[in-house]
């Protein structure tokens, strides 16, 4: 762990780069601001983002226009049912090299600094399963060869939460390994008037780069130290504590709940959007501001509280009601 | 400017936490000291609707509430003692109400520095005055219905509380005692300290009269003073018997008039003479030694008498005095002990004895006497003879029955002291009333009587036999 003292002007000269870099975003989804600083963020803490939403939404245009804001080497993998492993990570293949032929890997589209998973949800579990390693260990093994991806290696995935038939719902460990799940909601009236008049059909938007790969990895290095105070770990550990059935009123409907890794996620989340803010430290409402996207996807309930209609993002919300960052409750004479 | 930051957190933080403490204070103390005052003034009411338990209960409500309600104060600080949180705990409270988002928590943890003063500096620490003021007005409204309600007086008891029944023995020793009080008789010293051992018995609190020693104490005191009334009673019984035989046998020797008795009823005479003076003294050690002893007066005449010359030292008056004072104490005799009768015996004990002797020497003086008859004078109006028929001949007083007031009449008491059967004895009452002009006078020895008789008969003197049937009658 870093535990250099980050100074204010260098969170204040990320803050102004994560600006510009939101800034540029926003001309790709426009009038989604705070899906934007999100997914920025998600970046910036080195998760990977599973974003669903409606076709048409601009979550291709949004990991294309990451990719070029940050001048990183993207990649877009259309996932289908007949899709197989080796499309992902590559495959040997036999070439004939000098006089004699050797198997020469080829490697699949995963080797990208962000790669984008569309439709995850289509591909078979055995496929989907071939993304495990390389989004927790950032490495593919093929022909018995290890092999690194290049750094930084982001996974934006989407998908479709309609036209399920065919589909294969992600398995918990898989979703387990996402930073954020977020959720891409059409704009309003004022947004798609926007659209209409800065797009065209067929032509994608302008994206400006607004920094280099290595001042995107220096930014990532400053994430790192921003302080983390004890008592804020304290509120994320009880918080992630919070999700189990039986350790809150919260989690009443709650048949597993987030991992060790949540917690962690949320640490890493909270400085990246400390240092979004230009912040040296994190505080509670970076915690309470990413608590929907770190727990609501690692949550999973129980069939009477599905029946019931909660969601996972009510129960997220009744926690944040319930679990205060101070371990303090507050006598009923005070107001 | 740092430091002077630095300073107004610390100064900040040191005020919440004081603020906290006492805020949690309130927070366990309002609710508990309104339930305490609600249980106080549903209890006071109760007990004002009581007649008279407000005098009682009244003080122990309010000591009792004060206590209470100092008890719940500690317990309440005890509390907020504990529910105070520590230092780190505290600036992170500070820091999510300030909404400074962990500004102030990385300034307390030296890595940045201390936040500005926030604009917003009270919000989330203002007290709740409703929260506050609810539980104590509530508690104030209560307590004031109580003090201003009137308490209902007792309307019957205001006197000292209602005494126990004293034990059945005890009352029975007392009204003993209150008897032996009634008899000049009895010594006065002793019959006041069996009273006073019977005040200092009924002394003790009354709830042990009931209780086994208790009753067993007095059992023994009513048992005591009963045999010792009933002893002494006996005693003057049997004294007073002693004097009626003396009497008699002195009166049956008068009438012999000198005569020489014969030496079997001198032997007699003597021997019967010996068990009366026995008699006498024992019943006399008795009446002295008994723990309620006859007065000294009475012993001491008791002590001077001489029975063998009772008519020549003794006045009527006094015989009669005398005699009185026998029988006041033989009518201390309880039921079981007979009839008590100076005239003649009651078939139990020592007395029996001789007074069947009497009869005896009695009737050996009268025959002896008879056979002497036709050289002697009779006495009186029927010139001698057994006192049968008309004329008083055969008067074993003779001439004395004045002096001696032998006719008075001597009352037969009933066995328990104080009732009277109302039956009366008496030797002669009034002159018989007897066929005078027939009278012809009559031989000397002879036993027939002419004339035609009066419708009274008497005879002075019963048969032994006859007396005990009289008796058994009169039981």
């Amino acid at each position: 762990m870093n535990h250099d003292v980050l100074k204010d002007h260098e969170a204040r000269d990320a803050a102004a780069k994560s600006a510009l870099l939101v800034d540029a975003m926003e001309r790709v989804l426009i009038g989604q601001r705070e899906l934007v600083s999100l997914t920025v963020c998600g970046v910036l803490a080195r998760g990977h983002i599973l974003l669903e939403g409606l076709p048409g939404l601009g979550k291709t245009e949004l990991v294309k226009g990451l990719s070029k804001a940050l001048g990183l080497s993207s990649r877009r993998i259309q996932f289908t049912p007949d899709l197989l492993p080796g499309d992902i990570t590559g495959t040997a293949i036999l070439q004939e090299q000098e006089g004699h032929r050797s198997m020469v890997f080829n490697p699949g589209p995963i080797f990208a600094n962000l790669v984008m998973a569309d439709e995850i949800n289509r591909a078979s579990p055995k496929t989907q399963s071939a993304m495990l390693e390389a989004m927790q260990e950032h490495c593919v093994t093929s022909m018995g060869v290890t092999r690194k991806l290049p750094e930084p290696f982001f996974v934006l995935a989407t998908q479709n939460p309609i036209e399920l038939e065919g589909t294969y719902p992600l398995p918990e460990a898989q979703m387990d390994r996402f930073l954020f799940k977020l959720d891409i909601r059409q704009g309003g009236p004022e947004s798609l008037q926007r659209i209409v008049m800065e797009r065209e059909m067929g032509i994608s938007p302008e994206v400006p780069q607004v920094m280099s790969s290595d001042d995107f990895v220096q930014l990532l290095a400053l994430s790192r130290r921003v302080h983390l105070p004890e008592v804020l770990a304290a509120y994320i550990a009880r918080l992630v504590d919070a999700t189990h059935p039986g350790r809150s009123k919260a989690a009443e409907g709650v048949r597993y709940g987030a991992s060790p890794r949540a917690a962690l996620a949320f640490a890493t989340a909270a400085k990246a959007r400390a240092l979004m803010q230009g912040r040296i430290h994190a505080g509670f409402d970076d915690v309470k501001a990413l608590a929907v996207p770190i727990l609501a996807h690692r949550i999973l309930l129980d069939y009477r509280a599905r029946l019931d209609g909660q969601s996972p993002r009510d129960i997220v919300l009744k926690l944040l009601e319930e679990i205060k960052p101070a371990d303090i409750s507050s006598p009923s004479v005070l107001r | 400017m740092t430091n002077t930051l630095e300073t107004f957190w610390r100064a900040e933080l040191r005020y919440t936490r004081r603020r906290l403490a006492f805020a949690w204070w309130l927070d366990r103390v309002l609710p508990a000291q309104a339930i305490l005052a609600l249980l106080l003034a549903l209890s006071g009411f109760l007990v004002k609707g009581l007649p008279g338990r407000w005098e009682i209960w009244g003080t122990f409500l309010s000591w009792s509430g004060t206590a209470l309600f100092f008890l719940l104060t500690l317990m309440a600080a005890w509390y907020a003692r504990r529910r105070l949180p520590g230092e780190m705990q505290l600036v992170a409270h500070l820091d999510n109400q300030l909404r400074l988002n962990c500004a102030l928590v990385s300034a307390w943890e030296g890595r940045g520095d201390w936040p500005a003063l926030p604009d917003r500096l009270g919000e989330g620490r203002s007290w709740d005055w409703r929260r506050i003021f609810a539980p104590l007005l509530a508690s104030a409204i209560l307590l004031s219905a109580l003090a201003w309600s009137p308490a209902r007086p007792l309307p019957l008891f205001h006197g000292s509380p209602p005494t126990r029944q004293i034990p059945m023995a005890m009352q029975e020793a007392q009204r003993l005692i209150e008897i032996a009080e009634s008899k000049p008789e009895l010594d006065q010293k002793a019959v006041a300290a069996l009273k006073q051992r019977s005040d200092e018995m009924l002394k003790q609190p009354q709830d042990s009269w009931y209780s086994d020693s208790f009753l067993e104490a007095a059992e023994n005191l009513r048992k005591g003073v009963e045999v010792q009334l009933a002893q002494q009673a006996a005693a003057a019984k049997t004294f007073g018997q002693a004097i009626h035989s003396s009497l008699e046998i002195a009166a049956a020797l008068d009438a012999m008039e000198g005569m020489p008795l014969t030496p079997e009823a001198k032997d007699a005479l003597e021997k019967f003479r010996d068990k009366l003076n026995a008699s006498a003294k024992e019943a006399l050690d008795q009446l002295a030694a008994s723990g309620l002893p006859a007065s000294p007066e009475l012993l001491k005449k008791l002590q001077d008498l001489a029975l063998d010359k009772l008519s020549s030292e003794l006045s009527a008056d006094d015989l009669a005095h005398l005699k009185n004072a026998l029988q006041n104490l033989a009518d201390l005799a309880p039921t079981d002990l007979g009839v008590l009768d100076f005239d003649g015996g009651d078939g139990k004990g020592d007395a029996s004895e001789w007074e069947n002797e009497e009869g005896d020497l009695l009737a050996m003086l009268g025959l002896q006497k008879d056979g002497q008859d036709g050289q002697g004078k009779g006495q009186g109006k029927g010139e001698g003879g057994v006192g049968r028929g008309p004329g008083d001949g055969g008067d074993p007083l003779g001439d004395e029955r004045e002096r001696f007031k032998a006719n008075s009449p001597f009352h037969l008491k009933g066995g328990k002291a104080g009732q009277d059967p109302g039956i009366i004895i008496k030797s002669s009452k009034r002159a018989p009333e007897v066929d005078k002009k027939a009278w012809k006078g009559q031989t000397d020895g002879g036993k027939a009587v002419a004339g035609d008789g009066g419708s009274d008969a008497e005879n002075s003197d019963l048969l032994p036999e006859e007396a005990q049937l009289l008796k058994k009658f009169y039981k």
